[in-house]
């Protein structure tokens, strides 16, 4: 039997990061929480379960997960701004303050709710523009502090026309950013820009030449495959080494990779199935692999950009990572619906009203059987808010949409959903304003969506519990809620059981982690994988293990070309 | 927060004020001359991502009383028409020209384009705008085909992309991202301009440093052609088309622009860095709202499209002053904690009408702005540049909520075939204005899905 859990100890690792982790520091690392508050404080750390996944080199992809063209065709992606970001913290060291005002010069990414799809990436003389301006900044910025480009380099010049210098610099910065080593010939036609320094008398000079020609290659800002040939296919191809390692690590660590990775491939650790499942086993235990597991949660629900006070936000972001942190090192996703305690720290627990035992940072049971689970956070709860208030018909449209993958029509063109109801008058509770059984075109989704939202009523714009209608006291709220054909609910934790019980969170989950790895929205032609994802998610819902076998399958290492129908 | 750092209205010698601009070496740029009489057509539109509440004058044709949210008109009242009576039709099926739900992301096609907003074109406009059909006919000849600028730079809340942050398409889909930092486009713009005092050796170093830029690009665009060839079709059409914007950029830098005949043609001053995002409470979201000093960019940008019509360095440009349904914060300029499209759907916020007339005429006054500068500045051939060039105003939807009737639209220019300074009640559809802004340069078309002239616009 397939043995297809992360090992133990990859996972006692994460639980053993501190919880920069949690405050979400994005790549860089750093252990800058001020509260020093471990939020996995509790688990077990006490070693071997004996569900250590696979022993090294025993991997075998099955059933779907052995078929080559079990993802659908994948386009040409650009970068991410997140990616960008973290690829030039990797490949030259920088800094959040040297790229913040660089990357603001560039074209936002869409929110689909990822902020990858190809579909939405316009190539235009704002990027280019921009982009020169990113390369020439960071280039002449490393090129002119000696030390600094020393060290990336692995060299001090002998002087100005020190070529050897300038070519081993462009060869060890040069694999991190095209994400694969620079032949011979690219590295000769690189370094021909000593001329300049030559010319100049400054190695600066050239080195700044070439490092702007390196963050301006097509081969860095796009994520190309070239693959190697599938015999008789002229629409299929098997990714090469190098353009693996790339895949793998921006779908798990959000970046190009470093050099660590780059040695692995060298030494055979994509070579096969095993192999790939063996490097990703060893990459989920880098931190930045839980940021980007995170984040990749973050976008799909929708809290990574909260609509609430930065502080607040700061702490519901938190709480919110924490949760899944735990789950991903319990190897138990669903739980997070339905967790019956929550990490808060001293602002979260003044906030809903919960007592902190000792008044520190950490995990505290909740006191509400009707709080539970992740849809019990502000976080989730912050994005059904309109600006009047909560609104039962955007927080069931988000449950219903975004966690059960069920679609919702728009409103017909002369409903401005932009206006709260108004049914029974300023002064009626809001039941009875929201009644739209009188307009049929409206009744059939609004009755299907409405009742989940007025379910998590006594749960204010980021969490907050309340028993009256903000503004109009006289209307108590009863909190009581539906899901069609599962039955009432009373609260966001009897809501996570229901959903549970439908057994579609992890489809609709695979849905997405398939559409943030393709990077555009899944259709019938990725029905094989995403069932596959499925199919394995809903056997075990440990997610962690399933992220491995979803990398390591034959369909990860093949890209089907756009051409396919 | 950071502000630019030349003050507007400073930089037009002969548009406004004492000039800080730098005359560029007339020797280093050729220059164009025009017979008398055949000066360029020029257009320009721009938009506001707020809804109008109060911006139909109460009386119809020439004197008309000016309204609240277009106040800032007044004194550039005798060069504005204003079009009212502007609808576009919603309904189940979509009619010709309509729009369907969710409002903000699909009213940008039937405004801008003529075309019906529809479930399953999610209204990503498939059609030239106007400004683009201007671009084919008179975008060939300048160092510019055309310019397209943003001041709002992000969308604070949501994307910052997409149909609600572009408004200007190519002919069969794809949008012209538009620029969103004046410090890059102000760069772009004077590539090539150089100062008059510059000595021999100044002009020999930036000679250097141009042909190492050049050969930097160069390496890019051919390690570009390499790997087109490496990949399948469909990446290859992708690629092509991040390495054609690529070879763009080379060829604009390498030119040497031929600029206009107007003695007012000078670079501006370097603006300097982008002003910076400041956060502000948000009353009805919570958390914070932003500001990124939009009044200076949208200014800055007015500055530069003024100057590259006056230098000739294009004749066609877009200015989105806020993207559609804005979220920019209203405290900076209005004093209340609100985001902008907050006026839309909350009437809790103090002043509410007044403000939101304020807005509304904050938008228009960038419009005025160029208007009043392009009235003033000379055209070579005689005129002036106003006479030559047609600019439209918009803003997204009318006066009740997220309507889309009775929309008010402004419009100025080409006086030779428009009507100036008079209130048009149109009783038609957004479209017809910009058909009838091109119909004004020359350019007849069959303009979206309702085709028409404004006959009250024509002299």
């Amino acid at each position: 039997m397939l043995r297809d859990a992360i090992s133990r100890k990859a996972r006692l690792r994460w639980a053993g990061l501190a919880t920069a982790i949690v405050v979400g520091c994005g790549g860089g690392g750093g252990t800058d929480d001020e509260d020093g508050a471990d939020p996995t404080a509790g688990e077990a750390t006490d070693g071997d379960d004996g569900d250590d996944g696979p022993a090294p080199g025993t991997h075998e992809p099955e059933g779907d997960f052995a078929d080559a063209e079990a993802m659908g065709p994948q386009g040409l992606r650009r970068l991410s701004l997140t990616e960008l970001r973290n690829s030039l913290r990797t490949a030259v060291g920088a800094t959040d303050e040297e790229l913040d005002p660089l990357l603001a010069l560039l074209p936002g990414d869409g929110e689909t709710p990822f902020d990858n799809d190809y579909a939405q990436q316009e190539p235009s003389q704002p990027l280019v523009e921009g982009m020169l301006k990113l390369a020439e900044t960071l280039a002449d910025t490393i090129a002119h502090d000696g030390p600094r480009r020393d060290a990336l380099f692995g060299c001090t010049p002998s002087g100005p026309a020190d070529a050897a210098c300038l070519r081993q610099g462009v060869d060890r910065i040069g694999a991190r950013l095209v994400r694969r080593p620079l032949t011979s010939e690219e590295l000769d036609t690189y370094a021909g820009f000593i001329a300049a320094s030559e010319e100049d008398g400054d190695f600066a000079v050239g080195a700044r030449l070439a490092l702007t020609a390196l963050l301006l290659d097509g081969e860095f800002l796009y994520r190309v495959i070239v693959g190697e040939p599938v015999s008789g296919r002229d629409d299929l191809v098997r990714l090469t080494d190098h353009e693996m390692a790339a895949r793998l690590s921006l779908l798990l660590w959000g970046s190009g990779p470093d050099d660590d990775l780059l040695a692995r491939v060298l030494d055979g650790g994509l070579a096969d199935a095993s192999a790939v499942y063996d490097t990703a086993a060893w990459m989920v235990q880098d931190e930045r692999a839980l940021t980007q597991i995170q984040r990749l949660h973050a976008m799909w629900i929708g809290y990574d950009d909260l609509p609430v006070d930065p502080t607040l936000g700061d702490s519901l972001t938190k709480e919110t990572n924490a949760l899944v942190q735990r789950a991903l090192v319990d190897g138990e996703w669903l739980w997070m619906f339905t967790a019956d305690e929550s990490w808060l720290d001293e602002k979260l627990a003044e906030h809903y009203e919960i007592a902190l035992p000792g008044g520190e940072p950490g995990w505290v049971p909740y006191p509400d059987v009707r709080r539970g689970g992740l849809l019990s956070h502000g976080s989730f709860l912050a994005q059904g808010t309109k600006p009047w208030g909560t609104s039962p018909t955007e927080r069931g449209k988000l449950v219903w949409e975004r966690l059960l993958c069920r679609d919702v029509p728009p409103p017909p063109p002369t409903v401005d959903s932009g206006v709260e109801p108004d049914g029974g008058g300023p002064d009626a509770c809001k039941p009875e304003k929201w009644d739209m059984t009188e307009r049929v075109e409206c009744a059939s989704c609004h009755s299907l969506i409405d009742p989940i939202g007025f379910g998590l009523e006594n749960y204010g714009p980021s969490g907050e519990f309340r028993t009256t209608e903000p503004g109009n006291a006289s209307c108590g709220i009863e909190g009581r809620g539906e899901v069609s054909a599962q039955g009432e609910f009373f609260g966001p934790a009897a809501l996570g059981r229901l959903l549970v019980e439908t057994g579609e969170l992890e489809g609709c989950f695979m849905q997405h982690l398939y559409q943030f790895a393709i990077g555009r929205e899944p259709d019938d032609r990725d029905e094989v994988m995403v069932a596959a994802l499925t199919d394995a998610f809903e056997r075990d819902d440990d997610f962690v293990a399933l992220l491995l076998q979803f990398v390591a399958s034959e369909g990860f290492r093949h890209r089907l070309s756009e051409e396919a129908q | 927060m950071a502000s630019l750092r030349i003050p507007r209205r400073s930089f037009l010698t002969g548009l406004a004020g004492a000039s800080v601009a730098l005359p560029f070496l007339e020797a280093m740029l050729p220059r164009k001359a025009w017979a008398a009489g055949t000066a360029p057509c020029r257009f320009v539109s721009m938009f506001g991502g707020v809804e109008q509440l109060h911006s139909i004058p109460s009386s119809t044709g020439p004197g008309y009383t000016m309204p609240d949210g277009l106040a800032s008109l007044e004194s550039v009242r005798d060069h504005v028409s204003v079009v009212t009576g502007l609808s576009i039709g919603t309904g189940d099926p979509v009619p010709a020209g309509g729009k369907t739900n969710p409002h903000h992301g699909n009213i940008m096609m039937p405004l801008l384009t003529g075309f019906r907003s529809t479930n399953d074109n999610h209204g990503v406009p498939n059609a030239a705008t106007a400004d683009q059909i201007a671009a084919d006919v008179y975008g060939g000849d300048t160092h510019f085909r055309s310019l397209e600028f943003r001041a709002q730079p992000v969308g604070y809340r949501g994307g910052s992309s997409g149909t609600k942050a572009q408004m200007s398409y190519r002919e069969g889909g794809g949008a012209n991202v538009p620029q969103a930092s004046p410090q890059l486009a102000y760069e772009s713009v004077f590539t090539g301009f150089t100062p008059p005092d510059a000595s021999p050796a100044d002009l020999e170093a930036q000679a250097k440093l141009l042909a190492r830029r050049l050969s930097v690009l160069d390496l890019v665009k051919a390690r570009g052609d390499d790997l087109v060839g490496k990949v399948s079709r469909a990446d290859q059409i992708r690629l092509e088309r991040h390495f054609d914007e690529i070879r763009d950029l080379e060829t604009r830098l390498a030119e040497i622009p031929t600029t206009s005949d107007s003695a007012a043609c000078m670079a501006l001053g370097d603006p300097g860095a982008d002003p910076t995002q400041a956060n502000f409470p948000n009353t009805v979201h919570g958390g914070s709202a932003g500001y990124s000093d939009e009044a200076a960019r949208a200014s800055l940008f007015v500055d530069l499209i003024a100057m590259a019509l006056v230098c000739d360095l294009t004749r066609v440009a877009s200015l989105m002053i806020t993207m559609e349904q804005s979220m920019m914060s209203l405290a900076p300029l209005w004093g209340v904690d609100f985001e902008m499209h907050d006026l839309t759907h909350h009437d809790d916020i103090p002043n509410r009408n007044q403000i939101w007339n304020d807005v509304s005429s904050w938008h228009v006054s960038f419009f005025g702005d160029l208007v009043a500068r392009l009235a003033a500045e000379p055209e070579p051939t005689g005129g002036y540049l106003l006479d030559n060039t047609v600019l439209v105003m918009s803003q997204s939807g009318g006066p009740t909520g997220h309507g889309t009737t009775n929309m008010s639209m402004q419009i100025a220019g080409r006086p030779s075939v428009l009507r100036a300074g008079v209130h048009v009640v149109a009783g038609a559809h957004p479209s017809n204005v910009y058909q009838t802004a091109l119909h004004a340069i020359g350019i007849d078309v069959a303009f979206g899905e309702v085709p028409d002239i404004v006959d009250g616009l024509l002299v």
